[in-house]
């Protein structure tokens, strides 16, 4: 298991990377699946970044990974205001990309990377559970 | 970021631009800083070459499809090319990879450029 705290602030987001990759790849998987948690830890901490805290100030973000067996679990918890990131309004993805409201890509990516992803408020903390299946 | 924009066809309205690294949350604004100046509506096709862009995020995503945007609004699109295929899975995904705008070389590219614009010369001489 790995643990980092993070700051609310987007320079942060190339050391998560940093990190999990690192873990990924300690952990003997391919980078292919460092990739898509990479993608998809960004968009829910860019979403905490950009929403959680609304008073200007330094706030931490926790972000913990975890390899079982065949399930790479990551989670983010941060003490910002309720936001559960399943109710983020699916994009339109029927219309062409020219004729598209931009918008609304990120949480829509990170259901897709992930095999699951799910909130709970607990107390005072915003907790979001992501899982993907990294099984041969 | 670094990134690099070739302005060989520059009066033909298209350009090259070939960024180098990540276009996350935190490059973005970067990259769509460094190609604002050709976001002008005489550039009509912009062939981005991502064989350097080893990740993209929904933030990179977006830069890229405002870019799009733009320049079908010119009269133009947005190409790629070199694409790796992680990149190519988050495009898919999103539903925004219409195989008329993707090629492997700069070559077809450049190919591709050339029979749209002798279409349009053709059409102007109706």
């Amino acid at each position: 298991m790995r643990a980092l705290t993070l700051t609310n602030r987007r320079t942060e987001l190339t050391r998560l990377r940093r990190e999990v990759d690192d873990f990924v790849s300690g952990g003997g998987l391919p980078a292919e699946i460092a990739f898509d948690v990479n993608v998809a830890l960004e968009e829910v901490v860019t979403n905490v970044i950009s929403y959680a805290f609304q008073d200007g100030g330094e706030h931490a973000i926790e972000v913990t990974l975890e390899i079982d067996g065949a399930e790479l679990r990551a989670v983010v918890t941060d003490e910002g205001i309720p936001f559960d990131p399943r109710e983020a309004a699916p994009p339109d993805l029927g219309l062409p990309v020219a004729e598209r409201p931009l918008g609304g890509l990120g949480i829509f990516l990170a259901r897709r990377l992930m095999d699951g992803l799910d909130y709970r408020r607990e107390g005072t903390r915003n907790v979001v559970r992501l899982r993907k299946d990294v099984g041969p | 970021m670094r990134v690099e924009i070739d302005s060989q066809r520059a009066a033909e309205g298209y350009r090259k631009v070939t960024p180098h690294g990540s276009i996350d949350a935190q490059t973005a604004p970067e990259f769509e800083a460094a190609v604002a100046p050709l976001m002008i509506p005489s550039t009509r096709i912009v062939l981005l070459d991502l064989g350097a862009v080893d990740y993209i995020s929904s933030a990179g995503l977006q830069v890229l499809f405002a870019m799009k945007k733009q320049l079908v609004a010119n009269g133009g699109d947005l190409l790629f090319c070199h694409l790796k295929p992680q990149i190519t899975k988050l495009f898919q995904i999103v539903n925004a990879l219409p195989k008329e705008s993707v090629f492997a070389t700069f070559e077809e590219a450049d190919k591709y450029f050339y029979s749209i614009m002798n279409q349009e010369i053709r059409r102007q001489k109706g």
